[in-house]
Parts: C-alpha cells; sequence; structure tokens
C-alpha cells in the first residue's frame, strides 16, 4: 500500500520530496481518524482520498502565498523515472511531463483510473464528485495525452 | 434505431465499463465505423501510456527516512502500558464504535507500513500468545490443524482448544485462516494465519480477547479479523466446498 499511496503522491505533485511529505500527513491523518473507514469499503480508495485532500490542501496554500504550481517539477522528474532503452525512455517521459500538464482535475482522474486501477465509481467516490464528471475529465486527459504524444489529431465527437 | 455513442461511451467502451447491451451497441458500430475505431483505439492507448509512464513508481524501494517516519507515528498511536487492551464485547455492531478504533488503526497501520503483522500484546513472555507470535511460524501442533481441519472444527491442543473460523485467500492468494485459541484462565486469542510457500502457516494477526463465561469468544470480537481481511485486500470467506478444495490442494 505504501508504495502504491507513494506513487499516487509523487504522480500528483511531480516530486519525491513533496510527495513523501503528502504521504506521511496522509498517513497521521489516517491514524487520527481510523474509525471513519467502514470495514468492507475499499481501504485503498479511502487512502488515496485522504492523499488527495492533502494535496489540494498543499496546492491553496501554495497559491495564496504566491508560489506558482510548477509544471516543470514533472519535467524535472522526468529524468530521473526508469525506463527500458533509450527510446522507450525518451516517449514515456514526454507522457510523464504531459500528466503534469494536465489541469489537477484531470491528471487526479487519469492517475486514480488509469494507473491505480479504481473503477469509475470508485474514482468517483474518492474524489466527490459524480460519476458522469469523471468519466467526462478522463476523457479529455487521456485526449490530450493522445495529442501531446502524436498518436491522434483526430477531433472530439 | 440505436443513438450515436458519446465520447464517454467510446471510452468506457475501450474499458470495458458499459454495460453488456450498451456494449454490443457499440462494438457493432464500431466494426462499422473507421473513425469511431480510431477513437476507442485513442482511449485504448492514452490509457496504457499512462500506465507505462507512472506505472514503474511503485516499485521503486520506499525510503527509509519515509518508512521510519511512519512506523514511528504508528508506535506512537500504540497503547502505552504492556498490558493487554481488552477487546470491550459488544452486544451488535452496526458501525464502527469508539472501542474498535485501536485494533481498526491497528490493522490499517500494519497495511500501510507493510509490517508483516500487528499484535496488541507486544513483550508477552507467557500465556498463549507465546505460541501464536505475529510474524513467526505457528508450531506444528497448530499448522497441522490449520492445514486439514474444516471451519467450525474444534481441536483440543496443548492444553487449549483450537476453533478455525473461517478461510480466505489473500492478495497473492495465499491461503489465509483466522481461528481461534482459548487457554482455561487466560483470554482468548483470535488470530489470522497465512500458508506461506514454504508451507508453513505465518501468523499475521493476533488479539487477546477477554474470554466470556461459555469460554467462547463473542462473535462481535471477529470484528478485527474482518477489519484486517478488507485491509488486505481479501477475498471473501470460502464456501465449505471451495474450503475442502483449497486444503486438498495443500498436499
Amino acid at each position: 500500500m505504501l508504495p502504491r499511496l507513494r506513487r499516487f503522491a509523487i504522480s500528483l505533485c511531480g516530486s519525491r520530496e513533496v510527495a513523501d511529505d503528502l504521504v506521511q500527513t496522509a498517513c497521521e491523518k489516517a491514524l487520527a481518524s481510523a474509525s471513519s473507514w467502514t470495514p468492507g469499503t475499499r481501504f485503498d480508495a479511502w487512502m488515496f482520498r485522504i492523499l488527495r485532500n492533502a494535496w489540494i490542501d498543499r496546492l491553496r496554500r501554495t497559491r495564496t502565498e504566491g508560489i506558482v504550481e510548477d509544471i516543470d517539477d514533472h519535467a524535472e522528474l522526468a529524468s530521473t523515472m526508469m525506463g527500458a532503452d533509450a527510446e522507450t525512455n525518451l516517449f514515456l517521459k514526454s507522457v510523464w511531463r504531459l500528466i503534469g500538464e494536465l489541469p489537477a482535475e484531470q491528471r487526479e482522474v487519469v492517475l486514480l483510473v488509469c494507473v491505480e486501477e479504481l473503477s469509475y465509481g470508485e474514482a468517483a467516490e474518492t474524489l466527490g464528485v459524480p460519476m458522469g464528471t469523471v468519466m467526462s475529465r478522463l476523457a479529455r486527459a487521456r485526449e490530450k495525452i493522445a495529442l501531446g504524444a502524436g498518436i491522434e489529431r483526430g477531433a472530439r465527437r | 434505431m440505436t443513438h450515436p455513442p458519446t465520447d464517454e461511451e467510446l471510452m468506457a467502451h475501450a474499458d470495458g465499463a458499459l454495460d453488456a447491451k450498451r456494449n454490443q451497441e457499440i462494438a457493432a458500430l464500431v466494426r462499422k465505423d473507421k473513425v469511431l475505431a480510431r477513437r476507442v483505439e485513442m482511449f485504448r492507448q492514452s490509457a496504457m501510456l499512462v500506465k507505462r509512464a507512472a506505472g514503474p513508481l511503485a516499485d521503486e524501494p520506499v525510503p527509509d527516512a519515509l518508512r521510519k517516519s511512519i512506523e514511528a507515528k504508528i508506535s506512537a498511536s500504540r497503547p502505552e502500558s504492556p498490558n493487554v487492551v481488552p477487546f470491550r464485547a459488544k452486544p451488535s455492531v452496526q458501525k464502527v464504535q469508539r472501542p474498535w478504533a485501536l485494533p481498526l488503526a491497528a490493522s490499517i497501520a500494519a497495511v500501510v507500513a507493510g509490517v508483516a503483522g500487528y499484535s496488541l500484546r507486544d513483550g508477552d513472555t507467557s500465556g498463549p500468545l507465546q505460541q501464536i507470535a505475529v510474524g513467526q511460524p505457528l508450531p506444528s501442533a497448530f499448522a497441522e490443524k490449520l492445514a486439514a481441519a474444516a471451519s467450525g472444527e474444534e481441536a483440543q491442543l496443548n492444553g487449549g482448544r483450537l476453533r478455525i473460523v473461517t478461510s480466505v485467500f489473500d492478495r497473492d492468494k495465499a491461503l489465509c485462516r483466522e481461528f481461534e485459541y482459548d487457554l482455561p484462565a487466560a483470554d482468548t486469542v483470535i488470530a489470522v494465519a497465512c500458508r506461506t510457500p514454504a508451507s508453513s502457516w505465518l501468523t499475521k494477526l493476533a488479539i487477546a480477547a477477554p474470554a466470556s463465561e461459555t469460554g467462547y469468544a463473542p462473535a462481535s470480537s471477529t470484528t478485527a479479523a474482518d477489519a484486517y481481511f478488507d485491509a488486505i485486500g481479501a477475498s471473501e470467506p470460502l464456501s465449505p466446498a471451495d474450503e475442502k478444495a483449497a486444503l486438498e490442494s495443500l498436499r
């Protein structure tokens, strides 16, 4: 669970240092509110929700403090990502940068569904939005990535 | 006449998330229309790319500093007293009550930290928890029973009574069994042990519960084991038939 939590955090904020901070905060909050988790429901979705909310809190704080949310964080981190051969490496790094360029609300959806493998419904519950909202943000996110990665040039329906 | 698919429906079709009827309708439309087919393919490919780009991050080792800091937080949330924190038996458990907060936090903490298991009583040097120690393989007398007896069966073991409660599979498809062990004049232990590839049974969870007059731990005290199973993403309890098959396959 801890590696998955860390992966979600790094993918959201684009920085390993900030991610580790977020994971710690999320674990503190989880321990403090352990009785709010209902046995029989998905534990990982519950933890992702806590972490995501901690990330949103941080975004709000850094914005009001006048610190620009760094798209470049993802770009910098891209150079440290492991990959297979050099060509695949470059390509995946560019995909990673595209993830970082997505608006926050699209990024969180595409990570929950395509990386952490939550269903649309589970992602909707985690984010506290209707499933239709999840689906439309997810579709926009994937289209952007496809266009940016050069695998699609079509217009949306 | 079926209505044309929205972009979101094409995506759901690519993800296998549509209901059977609409999925069939769209599949038929996609077969006849290259533009639709390419759109579906775009959704498939973009998901695959995202997964490949970010997926491997979970394979990175968790930094020591982070792991240690989280383990420290978990320790800080444990009770100070070396004595057992008793389960308070509740007549019915409709939702999570205050007395359950610690066992649940323990399960959650154990899963978050990737700790092999969690025991409410550390440093217990006597009594049943000496035999049923988290992170240790069960003694062979217990192991033999766990490998053969059906859930619901009881056996006398080392002066106490063993009762097997249920069987599940964990996320790695290892067989895990919940059982109770009751020594006279001692707390009942509720435990979970999982079968390892090396054919031993590793204790994952061990909780001491106050025995009632009948000597059985109250039914509500198995809530902690349920919480542990949920936290580790275990399967539903095995039916008697499935359990029998699982035990047979151990030989």
